[in-house]
């Protein structure tokens, strides 16, 4: 069977590392590369820290080019109060750089044109780069398969405001530019999926115990975002959003769909918000937005792939009742 | 009302650790005292884990030590085996944390005669909790029968019914010294014992979630707990492919505070394996098939979100209780 072809669109970011880690241990793509965009970290950091986890999992043969420094017209804040100084959790401060490959815009428009309706995009942090495109070139975009996105909220309160994601907040204007281009085959998973991901301080206890130099890293980049969620909301363990999507393009089970026309509000109190109209007609105008997620299932699928070597202790542990 | 009045006989250890803090923080008890015993550790080591617990509670009461080894080495005249090496409680006893010892409450009284002069003073009041091997209990009957008769209570943790850790069959504490728990067990008649052993203390596993919950959320004593059990945490992960500790010690405390915590108690007869295989194992008669005296009341089942929530109220405060409760809801 032929490999997914798979381009990365990412902020790293805690959640977004591990995604990255399930990506790269998942032999069903073929990781053409990973474009990165300030969003969490700024963009130099989040490249660093794309380098390094795809070193923790021996892929230090894909791609990362770097892409927008800032969102298209708002003021840049950052999510290091969530993600710390460095983006993943203050242990590492990974200094290494990536090897230059041009810029993510660039890199995703030429890939596009080579593989034209081949490559699925994975969006998990702001949309800048992907918008920047859009404002270029507004064809090249349709030339992607498929494109999932991790953002917004609809009928759960945002981590922003009470109704914005962070990823449609840091950069609305990009996120609109998107929605409203209406490419075809473009799935939402919102926060009302990715906040059952939970990733608990058991699982975090048993990963500990795998004591491989990955578990380390693991349970060292959680750390910071466990005491953050107990710190903000009394939520005992961490939402992670971004595998959620990685996790979906492997088993299409793990969500249920809907359609919806999603429209982005770039202003006043409510900035940042995805609006959903369930009820529009014009299929030229509809996403799938993930409805409800089999939490279960992503996280027998994460945990196993990524820590392979520990399957069965793994499979024990869910058995028991201690993780799941 | 007069407070009920507690000794703690111990070798702290770390689960120790923990059903002391929590004992000395619960306010209707009078703890005349905390009698130190080997068994986790050496007699050194769980004198000083004791008085290290003690400053750190910032208690007036002292520690008073007691037997160096097991009955029959005691008696024997033969020195302590070496217990202090690394294992599950760490080189210390206590998990490395680092507490320091308060010379001045270690008291020269001995535990024996300490134990016999509270019974003396207050006969029928003193209610012994037993969490280490029950050598000073022993010697004090050797002593002085009579007077530990009039013991109201032994809240012991030890055996098991269905379960062993150092061997299938056999628990730690009783397994250490077999002839002192068919001494303390020959009180039976006189005296309520209530064993807590194995099988319900296996029940009450405070995982990582509960154990996060503690760091981040029962301030500094929260904090203190979570360190000292680390060790413990992993070893629970090796030995039994837990994602969390049993606080074995923690559970008689518990029971001894709130007896609803327990939801099956059998009223039976109870011997100990001396020697060969099953050393160590003891025998609970539970459907009373061997018709023999009802020396013991052995505790089969936990409440375990009571007991939970009872230790968050007691060992932290009301207000970790409840914030407990809104952390893990129940139906």
């Amino acid at each position: 069977m032929d490999k997914m072809k798979l381009i990365i669109d990412v902020d790293p970011g805690i959640d977004d590392s591990l995604a990255l880690l399930l990506a790269g241990v998942s032999p069903e793509f073929e990781l053409m590369a990973l474009t990165v965009v300030s969003g969490n970290i700024e963009v130099n950091q989040a490249a660093r820290n794309a380098r390094f986890a795809m070193k923790i999992v021996g892929r230090d043969d894909v791609t990362i080019a770097k892409g927008c420094e800032l969102p298209l017209v708002r003021n840049y804040v950052d999510a290091t109060d969530t993600h710390g100084k460095d983006g993943i959790g203050e242990v590492y401060y990974p200094k290494e750089e990536p090897i230059d490959h041009g810029s993510a815009t660039t890199v995703i428009s030429r890939l596009l044109r080579q593989y034209p309706y081949q490559i699925t995009i994975a969006a998990l942090g702001p949309l800048s780069n992907l918008a920047t495109i859009l404002k270029r070139d507004a064809e090249v975009l349709t030339l992607a398969k498929e494109i999932v996105i991790m953002g917004g909220s609809v009928n759960v309160c945002g981590n922003c405001s009470p109704v914005a994601e962070y990823n449609f907040w840091c950069d609305p204007h990009a996120a609109k530019i998107f929605f409203d281009a209406h490419l075809t085959n473009v799935t939402l998973v919102p926060l009302d999926v990715t906040y059952k991901i939970l990733l608990t301080p058991n699982m975090r206890e048993m990963i500990r115990q795998f004591k491989t130099p990955l578990a380390q890293y693991v349970v060292n980049i959680t750390g910071f975002y466990v005491d953050f969620h107990w710190a903000q909301e009394r939520t005992l363990g961490c939402v992670i959003n971004d595998p959620l999507v990685i996790a979906y393009l492997l088993d299409r089970s793990i969500l249920t769909l809907k359609k919806g026309h999603v429209q982005i509000e770039i202003e006043g109190i409510a900035i940042g918000e995805s609006v959903i109209e369930f009820r529009e007609k014009d299929s030229s105008k509809l996403s799938n937005i993930a409805q409800s997620v089999d939490s279960k299932k992503f996280f027998e699928l994460f945990l196993t792939r990524v820590f392979s070597e520990q399957k069965d202790d793994i499979q024990l542990m869910i058995e028991k009742g201690m993780i799941l | 009302m007069s407070k009920r009045k507690i000794i703690f006989d111990t070798d702290p250890g770390i689960d120790d650790a923990v059903a002391l803090l929590t004992l000395l923080n619960y306010e209707p008890f009078e703890v005349l005292g905390i009698t130190s015993v080997a068994g986790n550790k050496g007699i050194t080591h769980t004198t000083d884990n004791a008085s290290k617990l003690i400053k750190y509670s910032q208690k007036d009461i002292k520690v008073y030590q007691g037997a160096h080894s097991s009955y029959l080495r005691v008696k024997g005249g033969l020195p302590a085996e070496g217990r202090d090496g690394g294992n599950v409680h760490g080189v210390d006893g206590l998990g490395g944390v680092g507490l320091p010892v308060d010379p001045n409450n270690i008291s020269s009284i001995s535990a024996i005669d300490f134990i016999l002069d509270s019974v003396r003073t207050y006969p029928g009041e003193i209610e012994i909790i037993s969490v280490g091997p029950m050598t000073n209990l022993a010697l004090a009957i050797d002593q002085d029968e009579a007077t530990m008769r009039k013991v109201k209570k032994v809240w012991s943790m030890g055996g098991g019914v269905f379960r062993g850790n150092v061997t299938p069959v056999a628990e730690f504490n009783y397994w250490f010294d077999t002839v002192s728990v068919e001494k303390v067990y020959s009180l039976g008649n006189d005296v309520d014992i209530v064993m807590v052993g194995l099988d319900a203390t296996h029940q009450c596993i405070f995982d990582a979630n509960d154990l996060a919950f503690i760091r981040l959320a029962a301030g500094e004593k929260g904090e203190l707990i979570y360190a000292m059990v680390q060790d413990y945490l992993s070893a629970y992960w090796k030995f039994n492919k837990y994602i969390g500790i049993v606080i074995h010690d923690l559970l008689p405390v518990l029971m001894a505070i709130d007896p609803t915590v327990c939801s099956r108690l059998v009223h039976s007869n109870l011997r100990i394996v001396h020697e060969g295989l099953t050393k160590g194992q003891c025998i609970v008669d539970l459907v009373d098939s061997w018709k023999l005296n009802k020396n013991a009341y052995v505790v089969m089942d936990m409440d375990v979100r009571k007991c939970k929530e009872l230790f968050m109220e007691v060992c932290f405060n009301q207000k970790v209780k409840e914030t407990y409760q809104s952390v893990f809801p129940t139906l």
